[in-house]
């Protein structure tokens, strides 16, 4: 079981790592990068893993992604863009005398979720990035790549940061390790549904709670010009992340003037695009229980006279269901999506109010330019993400999450004083 | 009763289902066995006649099945349903579920669970039953769903043991009040004074049983011997053990043999739903066989054809008999997982299934699993009246 000594440990390292250039130490993550090239021995052992529900398609190009994110340009653009060039150094703000510094928060912990086999590979390299040590807790579902990437770390030229890296072993992930790291991280970084977000709470815990809590996506097409490559694009966002991601689209709402007739049209022509994409990213075998639950969403919109399910029995693959209105309740199930139309934003408006402590993403397939007056609307409405369809591949780490940038959640910022004190009207350096 | 509806003579469907509950209990009657097609028929169009939302989802959709979780959430309308009971689910995989029983509804399920106890060797030979089931008038007072809804079990199981004519005493070894289920350990005084000639029938949640056993225990009482011929059938609960004790079935039956004096084969099991008029009961060889009366098949939840039936593969019970008259249950597809066997060495010619728990309905490890619930404010689970 994790104990003091381990942090102590932990902590003692912290001291010559913070001093390290950030050149040096940039370079010593990115040597992670030419163990996972493409035909590597570090690819083959990630594609032997466990990886239901997703392809292995998803696989490959997930570890293309990571390949490219290591790369020494990619990771000092992350920061730079994210933080800024003077992480770790004093700045100053124009014509003020106080500094600022950003710094890493020390010890994090991270709570992992099980619905993405690269959350965790992104959590560690974040931390390691911003040069906070991190304590990882994976889910129980864990697939085994994050175990992989820090053995990778450690047959790699950085492998000094593996002394950083703290991983939960899943016999020790019981209630009072929880409770040890909850009183004694720096910080948390909790990701999963609600119970998981629920079981830290910000007065349990001695540092600051990050939370990563239950998020959902939507898409939006435009009827009268979407093209069927943006459809297919659509599907492949669907059939990518099986629909387990918080960029997934699992309600895609359709601006159209004659809301039944066009959008029933690319209600099909979605479906086809699905039936399609099957043999690119081919759907795995559900379980009995994968599959009640696929049919409980079935036989909701079968039930649901203002929706109309467009799936044929046979198909197997993956379930879309077009309904008149804004659905009441969101189809969460393997590679299931519903659509729906609507002609004005007020038709949705009330309905999206109910979603928005849960908003993240909305999936265009339109010409919409990022000024345009319905972007701006479901921005107000919560919306942090916006990507065009077929783009659903977190392709490096600056891209918002929950409404901040991911590495900017890692750094704090300290001040040192130095204006004109009260007392001896002189400022800090004029008193000595 | 309504006495016609249109294209269904009652008189004859009522036959029918006599007709059907005249035949051997498991017999096979082969795959195109007309009297139960025309029984199932004829009550599909009663009740697509009776619950018009009902009759507009199966002409919409060309299918009669309800997947019982759309039950929670599925409003009916059944103002033309004469309702004599109105009964709940024990509410153990969420929220109960509530099904109204007119008056031949109810009389087909007490005469369904009286055949099917005969058919596995239990007739009207006890002369008392301990039933640890909750005690049906307090279920009434205290039920948080409804004022006047009581639980399926305790409320059949009442009414078809007061048609034992053998039978002197029924009594309830469990109350509902307002904390919850309570043992109810009055009528002990009458177990410890038994007739040491005449058997008795305890019946009821194993987990209240092993309870009750654990007290006699803790009382000194290193076992209670009960009167030749009398059986224990439990039913339901295996996996909310009291305590959370590990208590599968066939460690049951050895302990409460064991404490009873009596053989293991008068231990036996029942497998039913609030949702079905139907209750199997195990055979000797402690499997449940399918009555003639009824289909019973596992099924495919995504192309829901009963293809897993062929090889024994694990399916969904679908459970499709004609007995219900108020409410949509002709043919249910449950989330309990089950695989279909022949040949039991029992002798009994109908299949047997055996039960592998239930569907995990939400399934999926993703951040949003729960959004779907908190956004669903709309519909409102419950009867329309």
């Amino acid at each position: 079981m994790i104990h003091q000594q381990i942090l102590f440990e932990l902590r003692k390292k912290r001291g010559v790592w913070l001093t390290q250039s950030e050149s040096q130490h940039l370079q010593n993550i990115a040597s992670v990068k030419e163990l996972w090239s493409v035909n590597s021995p570090w690819r083959e052992k990630a594609f032997q893993l466990p990886h239901k529900p997703f392809t292995k398609k998803a696989v490959e190009l997930s570890l293309d992604a990571l390949e490219k994110s290591l790369t020494l340009e990619n990771l000092k653009k992350a920061i730079t863009q994210e933080i800024g060039p003077d992480y770790l150094s004093w700045f100053q703000i124009e014509s003020e005398r106080n500094f600022f510094k950003d710094v890493p928060w020390g010890i994090v912990t991270q709570i992992l979720p099980g619905n993405n086999f690269m959350t965790g590979v992104i959590s560690v390299l974040q931390c390691l990035l911003t040069r906070n040590s991190v304590i990882l807790k994976p889910s129980r579902s864990d697939l085994g790549f994050l175990k992989l990437f820090i053995e990778s770390i450690r047959a790699s030229r950085g492998n000094s940061l593996v002394e950083h890296i703290y991983l939960v072993d899943s016999q020790e992930a019981d209630i009072p390790t929880i409770e040890f790291l909850k009183k004694n991280s720096d910080a948390l970084m909790v990701w999963g549904g609600n119970e998981a977000v629920a079981a830290f709470p910000q007065h349990e815990c001695a540092g600051p709670v990050i939370y990563h809590g239950p998020r959902i996506g939507l898409g939006l097409i435009e009827a009268e010009q979407v093209t069927d490559e943006e459809l297919a694009g659509f599907a492949w966002d669907i059939c990518l992340w099986e629909q387990l991601a918080c960029s997934s689209p699992r309600i895609i709402l359709i601006k159209d003037k004659a809301p039944f007739h066009l959008s029933l049209k690319i209600a099909q022509r979605l479906e086809l695009e699905l039936q399609k994409m099957n043999a690119i990213l081919p759907a795995t075998n559900l379980t009995l229980d994968e599959k009640s639950e696929v049919l409980l969403i079935r036989e909701k919109i079968k039930w649901n006279p203002d929706q109309k399910l467009m799936t044929p029995s046979n198909v197997v693959t993956h379930t879309v269901g077009w309904g008149s209105k804004f659905p009441s309740e969101i189809p969460i199930g393997y590679r299931s999506v519903l659509l729906a139309p609507f002609e004005n934003f007020e038709e949705i408006q009330e309905s999206l109010v109910k979603l928005r402590p849960f908003l993240q993403s909305v999936t265009i397939a339109s010409r919409l330019p990022q000024q345009d007056e319905l972007v701006e609307k479901l921005i107000q409405f919560g919306v942090h993400q916006f990507l065009k369809s077929g783009n659903g591949l977190p392709g490096n780490f600056s891209f918002p999450h929950e409404g901040e940038f991911p590495l900017r959640r890692l750094r704090r910022l300290v001040g040192f004083h130095q204006e004109k004190s009260p007392f001896t009207n002189s400022y800090p350096s004029e008193s000595t | 009763m309504i006495n016609s509806i249109a294209q269904i003579s009652i008189p004859l469907f009522l036959k029918s289902l006599e007709d059907l509950l005249r035949r051997p209990t498991y017999d096979f009657f082969g795959d195109q066995d007309l009297l139960w097609a025309e029984a199932q028929n004829q009550s599909l169009e009663y009740v697509k006649n009776i619950i018009p939302d009902y009759k507009e989802y199966v002409e919409r959709n060309g299918s009669a099945m309800v997947f019982l979780p759309i039950l929670k959430s599925q409003i009916f309308n059944t103002s033309r349903v004469a309702v004599k009971s109105m009964i709940t689910s024990s509410g153990t995989s969420g929220r109960p579920t509530q099904i109204p029983l007119d008056e031949l509804s109810l009389k087909f399920r007490i005469k369904i669970m009286k055949k099917t106890y005969e058919a596995m060797g239990f007739s009207d030979v006890f002369d008392q039953a301990f039933c640890f089931l909750v005690e049906p008038t307090t279920t009434s007072e205290n039920s948080s769903t409804s004022s006047v809804s009581s639980m399926a079990a305790s409320v059949v199981t009442h009414k078809t043991l007061q048609t034992y004519k053998n039978c002197r005493a029924i009594h309830f070894m469990s109350r509902a009040t307002a904390k919850g289920m309570e043992l109810n350990i009055e009528p002990f005084g009458s177990l410890e004074k038994l007739d040491s000639l005449k058997p008795i029938l305890i019946l009821g949640y194993p987990s209240l049983i092993f309870h009750f056993i654990q007290i006699l225990r803790n009382r000194g009482l290193s076992s209670l011997p009960l009167p030749k011929d009398s059986a224990i059938m439990t039913g339901g609960g295996w996996k909310s053990f009291i305590g959370k004790v590990n208590m599968d079935q066939s460690k049951f039956r050895k302990m409460a043999s064991q404490f009873f004096v009596i053989p293991e084969v008068q231990i036996r099991d029942m497998f039913g739903l609030s949702e079905s008029p139907i209750i199997f009961v195990q055979c000797e060889k402690f499997n449940f066989h399918v009555p003639s009366f009824c289909r019973a098949s596992a099924i495919d939840p995504i192309n829901l054809k009963a293809d897993l039936m062929k090889n024994s593969q694990e399916g969904l019970l679908k459970i499709e008999a004609p007995f219900t008259t108020s409410f949509p249950l002709n043919s249910i597809l449950t989330t309990d997982k089950v695989s279909f066997h022949i040949g039991c060495s029992c002798g009994r010619k109908s299949s047997y299934f055996i039960p592998l728990g239930r569907a995990r309905v939400a399934t999926f490890e993703t951040c949003a699993m729960k959004i779907g619930q908190a956004f669903s404010t709309e519909l409102q689970p419950g009867l329309k009246r």
